[in-house]
């Protein structure tokens, strides 16, 4: 546990002074707290349809404007940025947990299961995850935001897989793991508590990779029309935006909010990651 | 490279082709209500408007034949897909759905091959400019404007793309692919096709852009710090020459295996942006069989979605020995 | 009196590709402990599978002709408490003593984690008195070393507490695989010092591998020359060094430079390749001496003895004037 505590020290004194990290979680947390302070000023019950007048521009009244269907858009950024964030982080959760399992036993028990799981794995990698997704989303027509992120966890899991397997057929030569076999361990404990500690950093990074990963698809679905239909969210604004032809009306006020929402969203995950993935691999480290 | 490599690599393809149609299987039949179900309520609530509605129904339900025990539909599912008979579509009945996928396929593979090309070398590049000592300071400066760019999807910069370049500023067209269909090839049509295809082409390098750069970067830093580039160096070789013969060509190896990897979430970005610019491929007959609820239309842009890169794999996996002296040849 | 750990008959094969084969040791016959604690050398360069003979001893590489027993037990058959059971008796101590420890945990992580492993001790503290008390035998000091993260302390302390780790399990055998050769040489003698120390006062029986004859001398009582694989010499240490008879020693032995400054190196003498020394035909081992017994082509009329035949008498000699510690 001390060295837990020690590791996570030194992790956090490296990443604390790291630029990316620092603009990085600055961003994530502002976005954050569009969804946490948001609420207490405006009613987000106003993003719903038809609850105010459609199409106005931003004014004392509504901030940002209104939309064609009657939605204020202050009230819907506010009530989707948050689902947004839920939606990728419980699907970036769910898909590294798996992936770091299967690519911890894939690398250290090898032989045939290693064979058919870093098979699978690379095999789903070359599938575009949008082409599986619609499928599944197109015929579960009524999805919400926790099925949605199901759905697309059972596609997020490969990469984990794949940078961990690496990592762990490396460290299972080395002589602490072949020391801790002849100190008694059973493969669990070896797996767990020899080789896991030193892919923490790893995992990491691949769990922001994952979240992004899954914002990414989700909003690829909720753009095509195919997100859940009764909660905003951010990509669904911009299916509706681009539906009802906001771009040649002139109605920058719909779908410039949640783009800039979203690509500081992305800019901060992908800023976050790679200030981890330094930290994972310190040769890179020295050069940024 | 050994036949079993051949083996194996073209077996990574019939299981990607296998998964899909699995999928394709599947997947409805877990949704409730039987298969047909969602093909009836479509054209019900048509009414007259679908012309033949009374023969669509008849070819599915003879096409699913649901009496038949599972098993059976599965191995005549697998039979019709593997020789691309994916049923008709309903939005462009009586067309077939392969026969709709294959008129606007080949709006998206060449869009996606050329820009993905151009991504990948340019990127590539710069990414090596970046990690080399030597190069202008400019080149460096590039490095934060880099990673925002490969940090934002294909999809949204897209739009971004399209407000400032075709809405904003007029400069280029809103969308389509041609102004005119082209018939036969001459200047002019060659000019007008490339004038439609610039943004979208554009919105996908952006996008690939800062993604290989970066990559390039990390497995060129790997590179510079072996030893045999200090002996190139100590040998006086030119600075060029140390740079592309030495340093980069080993760099290249892990990006052509990155390539292979990226090329599905490639496709998958590339599909959106055809959506954002009505671009009249895939992406753009995807969008119009989602908004008309054509499922097996749906279904079948997803299966060539997906064999379509798993064959460009294929490809990349076979030539990859060639570029990588240590695997032997066969 | 401890058990006996013998290896008789042993090949072990890899599978490199389809129809590749590398043979990693041949006919391989040894034995550790038994009736009297002994310290057997283990002499080869690099790809002699001085390796894969610690792995096939420990267990970690099962054979894939012969056998290897402890106290009259197949290996890889063991299980339940008598596997536990040889897996606490028989330890290693490697070449490498970084990385041995995980970078992740204190250096009590490796001395705490088997005892508990093992149900050594029932508490914390317990453990701790019993990892103080050993730490001292290896000549560390407890509040110096406990505490600490691995690469805060020097080679020789890391190869100190892992030899104080092996201890702490009662093994009966330890198998050390070049101990010393990563370790500065001022440090050495102190730790070959130890691990004699461990076979005269506590009766652990060691087999020490090595590419160094000079230290082999220094500990062991038999020596072992192995090279491609086989076995091609083995003999009482202080004969084989002395009058090695076959080449490959003789020639290992001459490859040691001199510190006498009034014979000359020779550095330009062309040694020949190793694979020279390599058998073409089948061979056998066949005694030359009471105490040896050296490879030579395989005698139709006569049976060849074992490398173990000859470590037995060996150390049925030494046992009776044991005392002769050497420097």
């Amino acid at each position: 546990m001390y060295s837990l505590l020690r590791n996570t020290r030194a992790a956090l004194l490296y990443l604390g002074a790291s630029p990316k990290m620092i603009a990085g979680l600055v961003i994530l947390a502002l976005l954050l707290l569009i969804g946490l302070v948001g609420p207490l000023f405006i009613d987000v019950r106003l993003a719903e349809p038809i609850s105010v007048r459609t199409n106005q521009p931003p004014s004392a009244d509504h901030w940002l404007g209104t939309d064609s269907g009657g939605r204020e858009l202050l009230a819907v950024i506010i009530a989707g940025t948050p689902q947004t964030l839920r939606m990728g982080v419980l699907a970036g959760v769910i898909g590294t947990t798996i992936g770091v399992m299967l690519g911890l036993f894939s690398g250290y028990f090898g032989g045939w299961w290693d064979r058919i799981i870093s098979g699978v794995t690379d095999t789903m990698l070359t599938i575009p995850p949008l082409a599986i997704l619609l499928v599944v989303a197109a015929s579960v027509r009524a999805v919400n935001v926790e099925m949605m992120a199901l759905i697309i966890a059972s596609l997020s899991w490969m990469h984990a897989t794949r940078v961990i397997r690496a990592q762990v057929l490396t460290l299972r030569e080395l002589g602490y793991v072949q020391m801790a076999r002849l100190s008694g361990l059973g493969n669990f404990s070896i797996i767990f508590r020899e080789i896991f500690p030193n892919v923490i950093p790893i995992a990491f990074a691949s769990l922001v990779g994952a979240t992004s990963g899954a914002i990414l698809s989700g909003m690829g679905l909720e753009v095509l029309g195919l997100g859940p239909q009764n909660t905003p969210t951010l990509g669904m604004t911009i299916y509706w935006a681009l539906l009802y032809a906001a771009f040649s009306r002139g109605m920058w006020w719909w779908w410039c909010p949640p783009i800039i929402i979203l690509a500081l969203l992305f800019i901060a995950l992908f800023l976050i990651a790679s200030a981890l993935d330094d930290f994972a691999n310190p040769r890179l480290r020295s050069q940024s | 490279m050994t036949w079993g490599y051949v083996f194996r690599r073209l077996a990574m393809f019939f299981a990607v082709v296998l998964a899909a149609t699995t999928v394709n299987f599947i997947v409805p039949r877990l949704a409730p209500g039987d298969p047909t179900a969602a093909v009836l309520e479509q054209l019900m609530s048509r009414g007259q408007q679908v012309q033949g509605a009374q023969d669509i129904v008849t070819v599915y339900r003879e096409r699913f034949g649901l009496d038949d025990p599972m098993i059976v539909q599965y191995g005549r599912y697998l039979f019709n897909s593997l020789r691309l008979d994916l049923g008709s579509s309903i939005s462009y009945f009586p067309q077939s759905v392969t026969s709709a996928i294959l008129g606007a396929l080949p709006w998206t593979i060449a869009l996606l091959s050329v820009s993905t090309v151009i991504a990948f070398g340019l990127g590539s590049l710069i990414g090596a400019l970046l990690a080399w000592p030597g190069s202008p300071r400019a080149v460096h400066r590039l490095a934060p404007f880099l990673m925002v760019l490969s940090a934002i999807p294909y999809y949204l910069l897209a739009l971004i793309v399209l407000y400032l370049l075709a809405i904003w500023t007029g400069w280029f067209p809103l969308g389509g692919a041609y102004s005119v269909f082209p018939n036969g090839f001459s200047f002019p049509v060659l000019w007008d096709l490339a004038y439609h295809a610039f943004l979208p082409a554009l919105s996908i390098v952006l996008a690939g852009l800062g993604f290989w750069a970066l990559g390039m970067r990390g497995a060129m830093i790997n590179v510079l710090g072996e030893d045999y580039l200090a002996l190139a160096e100590a040998k006086g070789l030119k600075k060029g020459r140390i740079f592309f013969k030495y340093a980069m060509r080993n760099a290249m190896l892990p990006q052509v295996t990155a390539l292979a990897i990226a090329l599905g979430t490639a496709a998958s970005g590339s599909v959106l942006v055809e959506v954002a610019f009505n671009y009249p491929g895939i992406g753009y007959l995807l969008y119009n069989a989602l908004r008309s609820s054509d499922y097996f239309l749906i279904q079948g842009v997803a299966f060539f979605l997906v064999i379509t890169v798993a064959f460009a794999v294929l490809v990349l996996d076979l030539l990859y020995p060639l570029l990588d002296p240590r695997i032997q040849r066969l | 009196m401890s058990k006996l750990l013998e290896v008789s008959g042993a090949d072990v094969v890899f599978q490199l590709g389809l129809n590749k084969t590398k043979t990693a040791l041949q006919n391989v016959a040894l034995a550790v402990g038994g009736q009297q604690p002994s310290i057997t050398a283990v002499v080869g360069e690099s790809g002699s599978g001085k390796s894969t003979l610690i792995r096939l001893l420990l267990g970690l590489q099962p054979p894939s002709r012969g056998s290897v027993r402890y106290d009259g037990a197949e290996v890889s058959r063991l299980s339940g408490a008598s596997q536990r059971t040889f897996r606490r008796e028989v330890q290693a101590i490697f070449q490498d003593p970084f990385a041995v420890y995980n970078p992740f945990y204190r250096v009590d992580h490796a001395l705490m984690t088997p005892m508990r492993a093992f149900g050594l001790v029932r508490s914390r503290d317990e453990g701790y008195a019993r990892i103080e008390t050993t730490l001292q035998r290896v000549g560390l000091r407890p509040e110096e070393t406990l505490g600490k993260y691995p690469h805060q302390l020097s080679g020789g302390q890391r190869q100190r507490v892992m030899i104080a780790r092996a201890l702490l399990l009662d093994p009966q055998i330890i198998l050390a695989d070049e101990p010393v050769s990563m370790v500065d040489a001022s440090l050495r003698s102190t730790i070959l010092e130890i691990l004699f120390g461990l076979n005269r006062d506590l009766g652990i029986s060691l087999i020490y591998v090595t590419h160094d004859l000079a230290t082999a001398y220094q500990v062991a009582d038999t020596i072992v020359v192995l090279h491609g694989g086989h076995i091609l010499e083995v003999g009482d240490a202080d004969a084989v060094i002395h009058r090695p008879q076959h080449p490959y020693t003789r020639a290992l032995l001459e490859a040691v430079p001199s510190p006498d400054p009034d014979r000359d190196w020779n550095l330009d003498a062309e040694p020949p390749a190793p694979s020279a020394f390599l058998p073409t035909g089948p061979i056998g081992l066949y005694h030359t001496e009471p105490l040896r017994a050296v490879a030579m082509p395989l005698r139709p009329d006569e049976a060849p003895t074992t490398a173990a035949a000859v470590q037995q008498a060996v150390n049925a000699t030494r046992s009776h004037h044991h005392v002769q510690a050497k420097p």
